[in-house]
């Protein structure tokens, strides 16, 4: 059994690598919605009607709908939490840590199916 | 749908997202009730508003904290694993189970659990003290021990080791907290952080720590169904996201430097408002 003191590096190295991909995903998402708000203002369109369809979205962006900006910006920080998994996920299975895989594993499958359940 | 201030809705993320990330609470049960009273959105949009916020919020939180190695990532899995359904068997419950009755119970509950939350003694352990306490044998061979976690506090500038206790109990609890969360739409935070600090003996910094990346999971499922069904509105929550952004940094930098007794202060004052206000609804008085 592994104690506080012979997991701590390799705990250590998960922190920041969650960390990062946290930083990184909020650091785009937050761009995109602050273009969308520049974009807004520019153009002088205060209210932007709802998110924009993600089959859309590439040519809204690339017409500089701000609705556009904003969804795209909310989608990558909505999927963050996964993000989260995905990296413990793949960090347990380099460290073979069998009590944290499992827990990700289970966690991985309530998610997909709170979804199937709550979108029904 | 009315006009609204973009500054207001910026300010109203930066108070929300101060508290939310600085108490592991998310900011929701604030945002609400500005969004609707005093903004005039719609109930709906306002909900998926707030449920987007927090999802920022905690992950905004949850970066900073887990980069500190505040947070305990693995035991925060774990609990997702039993919070997770119970939010959903909230949601599916919602429609069935008359709200103010439970408004009012657990309004009431959460009065005691302030009561309990109130700082009896110091238990903060250093490394050596923690080591020391610890028997070899049970040191090998304790099965919870993968939950354990330490982290640096700088308020007291040592360095916080702690065992978790009662996993089982905390799971079975986080089900309940993750049902009433979604019945009550009061945000998991409030429930979250007394089951980790009570029962689990996870000090409270990593206890509002972990409740962020908690959070973080239990909102990120209820935020999409709003967003699919079309209540988050670009034009609301495109302000609201910057100012929460910098509200979950300045939350998070005054939580890891603020004592943790005058942490817990701070939570129990805001746990006592949120109980009297929920048993003042339920009451139909507010």
């Amino acid at each position: 059994m592994q104690t506080v003191n012979s997991t701590q590096p390799r705990l250590q190295s998960l922190n920041k690598r969650v960390s990062l991909a946290l930083r990184i995903g909020i650091g785009i998402g937050l761009v995109l919605v602050l273009a969308g708000i520049v974009i807004s203002i520019v153009i002088n369109t205060p209210h932007m009607s709802g998110l924009t369809p993600i089959s859309m979205l590439i040519p809204e962006l690339l017409k500089l709908t701000p609705a556009a900006f904003v969804t795209a910006g909310l989608i990558i920080i909505l999927l963050l939490p996964a993000v989260i998994l995905i990296t413990s996920f793949a960090h347990f299975i380099a460290t073979r840590e069998k009590q944290p895989l499992i827990v990700c594993v289970v966690l991985v499958l309530m998610l997909a199916a709170s979804y199937v359940l709550l979108l029904k | 749908m009315p006009d609204v201030n973009i500054w207001a809705l910026a300010g109203t993320g930066l108070v929300a997202g101060t508290l939310g990330s600085m108490l592991g609470v998310g900011g929701g049960i604030m945002m609400v009730p500005i969004l609707t009273l005093w903004m005039g959105i719609p109930m709906q949009y306002a909900i998926g508003s707030s449920l987007v916020s927090i999802v920022i919020n905690a992950c905004t939180a949850t970066s900073v904290y887990i980069d500190n190695h505040v947070t305990n990532l693995k035991l925060g899995l774990l609990m997702s694993t039993t919070l997770i359904p119970g939010a959903v068997a909230g949601a599916l419950l919602a429609s069935k189970l008359s709200s103010p009755v439970l408004s009012f119970i657990f309004g009431a509950l959460m009065i005691y659990v302030c009561y309990t939350l109130i700082p009896r003694k110091p238990k903060r352990q250093s490394m050596e003290e923690f080591e020391a306490s610890r028997d070899p044998h049970e040191k090998e061979h304790a099965p919870h021990a993968w939950l354990d976690g330490s982290y640096y506090d700088p308020s007291v500038k040592q360095e916080i080791s702690y065992q978790t206790h009662r996993p089982a109990t905390g799971m079975a609890t986080g089900f309940f907290g993750g049902v009433i969360s979604s019945l009550l739409g009061v945000g998991g935070g409030i429930v979250n952080v007394p089951v980790l600090n009570l029962l689990m003996k996870v000090p409270i910094k990593a206890a509002i720590a972990t409740s962020s990346l908690l959070l973080a999971f239990t909102t990120m499922t209820g935020s999409l169904i709003y967003a699919y069904n079309g209540y988050v509105m670009p034009y609301i929550i495109a302000p609201l996201i910057p100012g929460i952004f910098l509200g979950a940094r300045l939350g998070t930098f005054i939580a890891r430097r603020v004592r943790s007794a005058a942490l817990i202060v701070i939570f129990i004052v805001f746990l006592l408002v949120t109980s009297v206000l929920m048993i003042l609804r339920a009451l139909n008085i507010l």
